[in-house]
């Protein structure tokens, strides 16, 4: 079975399976456009992932890697946050931090089917929260000026009647 | 004497211990709302549920209940009709938290008390209530009750009937507005509501019989401030050096792009970043407010009119309920925003709504639903400007104008759906005869209880030989021939839904006559149509090899007669209630 040795940003050199390093549409395009043949010793240097995301990275692909290619959204497409398979689910059952670099990573690496799922999880940390709850969450600083929080509050009187 | 009318036996907390409370039993005194669009004008209308139940345990027909007719909207077989028009803007809705409804009736009683229990009296076993809420004296919609979190209700009754008796949560507040909301599209049989009583506690040295009465209530409330409460998830552990603030813009944009209104709404009160972020206007390109209808007042919509400069499709049915906005603060949106809409649903809005005014603002329309609104139509116009892209127009259970719908028509040269069920006012001879003349690629027509003359007006329609679904159900007719349905018929061979209960003069010809012209017919319901006899409907069965359901209850058919087809067509659903 063909492999390629991805490197990643602290210099681990990671021999990988080609059909399951192609899941990155960015490594898929190197491949392709920059004639790096299969079997070259020639490492890829991935200098935006770091090995502890890489290695989740690629047991992330390993384990999609006959999933069928995602189609571009569009308009007509609705989205669902609730369609998060189990294995998914416990794969992303990450720190936040480790979360927020797998949705670099992934956006970086074009992992279309990791964005999505990634994105969602965050989004599911968001969805029935009041803003406060949501800065606590995030460790998020309320940057509105005086003025300004009073202009929310007041459009927003029936948040605040918890 | 009504059975199980007494004290709710379960234990009650008062909710002020040092009030001394004297409780009551009432019934419903005023129908304030109803989404439904088949119901009014006639028999199985939402006044039905006003005052004691009156056939409690005796329904055999259920004409004098709040009758949500699964044969009118179609219950679960909605979703394959042509007419159907799927929803949209609801996947980033939790189905959890907002759980599928179809259709809302909102009802008042005399006297406000603290709610101890409600009971329900349904004509049928399966109930379709799915959430029950209170308006309080606060001004908020309360959540009683909802069928997630307890699904084993108790009941009392039998198949013919039967007292839904949830367990409702405490509320501390007065209130004496109740809303329901129903799903309908899970439903099989017809579901009828012949009562709604509350229980509740109030304090009798207040004096009063009348404390609140809501229907001009709401217009004096300056502020209503409704909200749902929302489920809560635990808080994930915060760690690592990445945060959600290193994600760049586009990350950001996508994240959001998962979130529900109510959430995206929090977002933006975050933090600026944040809400700059969420001002995004392609966040709103499909925007479905109606699983918000209890909390979307006059401020949300000024929110979403800001951020809304890219709109395609945008769903308000529901809301607006006693005075949370008005016509004018709807119509400052569309008339920023509403040049890009492609899809405008406003069922049931608690405000009136002028039609012509909506095809002004949003020229790009494709599709227009104002089912159970209050439309305004004037009384003279000059012509609309131009034609329209219509291709949908839903305008059931409307005061729409002859003289107005017959204009829309006339420059709506690419229309496919039109539903006027309900529509008493309007001239169906007139609408059938401009449909002939100018919206020749129409699909499906709804005129369920409409009026009609003469069934002999109705065969103008045979010009639209295009129809894939005709609705001529619970026409009130004065005058029919014979063999109408026959001949209407007889040159629309894409026929795939006809659905003609209590038609005049329907014999058995007709059916024959269905069998030879609709190869592709998957849904045939002839009930209530007595002179309907057992040949028609063979050669129906043999004929159409598409069908999958078929009613015909009470034709001239016996139960003999029935067993055989049963046994002979196992993939057709058969209803033969007699």
């Amino acid at each position: 079975m063909p492999t390629i040795r991805l490197q990643s940003s602290d210099g681990e050199i990671f021999d990988t399976d080609v059909q399951i390093a192609k899941c990155s549409g960015t490594i898929k395009t190197m491949l392709e456009d920059l004639g790096m043949d299969e079997g070259d010793d020639e490492v890829v240097p991935l200098p935006n992932v770091n090995s502890a995301i890489l290695r989740k990275v690629l047991q992330w692909a390993t384990f999609h890697k006959d999933d069928p290619i995602p189609v571009e959204d569009d308009d007509s497409k609705e989205k669902r946050t609730d369609d998060i398979s189990s294995w998914d689910a416990d794969f992303l059952k990450v720190d936040q931090g480790t979360l927020f670099e797998l949705i670099l990573a992934a956006n970086y690496l074009d992992i279309k089917g990791l964005l999505d799922v990634t994105c969602k999880t965050v989004a599911n940390m968001i969805k029935g929260k009041t803003p406060e709850e949501i800065r606590k969450t995030f460790n998020i600083k309320n940057d509105f000026t005086p003025a300004e929080e009073e202009q929310v509050r007041k459009e927003n009187e029936w948040c605040e009647e918890k | 004497m009504l059975p199980y009318c007494g004290r709710n036996p379960r234990q009650f907390v008062p909710p002020a211990l040092n009030r001394v409370l004297s409780s009551m039993e009432q019934y419903v005194q005023s129908v304030l709302h109803d989404s439904y669009a088949y119901g009014p004008e006639t028999k199985c209308n939402s006044f039905n549920v006003i005052g004691r139940p009156h056939n409690y345990t005796a329904y055999r027909d259920d004409l004098h209940t709040y009758m949500l007719n699964p044969h009118n909207s179609y219950g679960r077989w909605e979703r394959t009709a042509p007419s159907y028009m799927p929803e949209f803007g609801l996947a980033n809705f939790s189905a959890e938290d907002y759980p599928p409804v179809d259709e809302l009736l909102v009802v008042s009683y005399e006297r406000a008390v603290y709610p101890t229990s409600i009971a329900v009296y349904e004509s049928h076993y399966t109930s379709a209530i799915v959430r029950i809420w209170a308006f309080t004296t606060s001004k908020l919609w309360h959540l009683l009750w909802d069928r997630s979190s307890d699904g084993n209700v108790q009941r009392l009754g039998n198949d013919r009937g039967n007292i839904f008796w949830p367990t409702i949560r405490p509320l501390q507040q007065l209130t004496c507005v109740l809303a329901l909301e129903f799903n309908v599209r899970d439903l099989t049989d017809a579901y009828g509501i012949d009562g709604i009583m509350l229980v509740g506690e109030f304090d009798p040295s207040k004096g009063g019989d009348r404390v609140v009465l809501p229907i001009g209530w709401g217009n004096l409330v300056e502020d209503p401030s409704p909200q749902l409460v929302p489920t809560k998830q635990p808080a994930p552990i915060v760690s690592g050096a990445t945060t959600i603030m290193d994600l760049p813009y586009e990350m950001l944009i996508h994240i959001f792009s998962f979130l529900d209104l109510p959430s995206l709404r929090n977002v933006s009160r975050v933090s600026d970043v944040f809400d700059g972020i969420a001002s995004d206007s392609r966040l709103y390109r499909q925007v479905n407010m109606q699983p918000c209808w209890m909390q979307f007042d006059r401020h949300w919509l000024e929110w979403l009119t800001e951020r809304c400069t890219n709109i395609r499709k945008l769903d308000l049915s529901w809301c607006g309920l006693f005075g949370m906005f008005h016509e004018r603060d709807l119509d400052r949106l569309l008339q920023r925003n509403g040049q890009t809409l492609t899809h405008l649903r406003l069922n049931a809005i608690g405000c009136a709504s002028t039609l012509l005014m909506l095809l002004k603002r949003c020229t790009s329309l494709v599709e227009l639903c104002v089912r159970s609104t209050m439309i305004i139509c004037p009384s003279s116009f000059d012509t609309l400007q131009g034609v329209t892209h219509l291709q949908k127009l839903d305008l059931a259970n409307t005061r729409v104008t002859t003289f107005l719908l017959v204009e829309i028509l006339k420059q709506s040269p690419n229309l496919l759906h039109l539903n006027v069920a309900s529509c008493a006012q309007l001239n169906a001879g007139a609408i059938a005869t401009i449909l002939r003349k100018h919206n020749r690629k129409l699909v499906s027509l709804i005129m369920w209880k409409m009026c009609i003359h003469h069934t002999d007006e109705l065969l103008e329609l045979r010009g639209c030989s295009q129809l894939q679904e005709l609705n001529l159900g619970y026409l009130e007719c004065y005058g029919a021939t014979y063999h109408s349905v026959g001949e209407i018929l007889a040159d629309m061979p894409d026929m795939r839904r006809l659905v003609v209960p209590v038609y005049p003069l329907l014999y058995s010809d007709d059916l024959r006559a269905i069998a030879r012209c609709c190869p592709l017919l998957e849904y045939l319901d002839s009930s209530s149509c007595s002179m309907v006899s057992s040949e028609g409907i063979q050669e129906v069965l043999a004929s159409c090899k598409a069908l999958r359901f078929l009613d015909i209850s009470f034709c001239d058919v016996s139960r003999h007669q029935i067993d055989g087809w049963v046994a002979d067509y196992p993939l057709v659903e058969l209803h033969a209630a007699s």
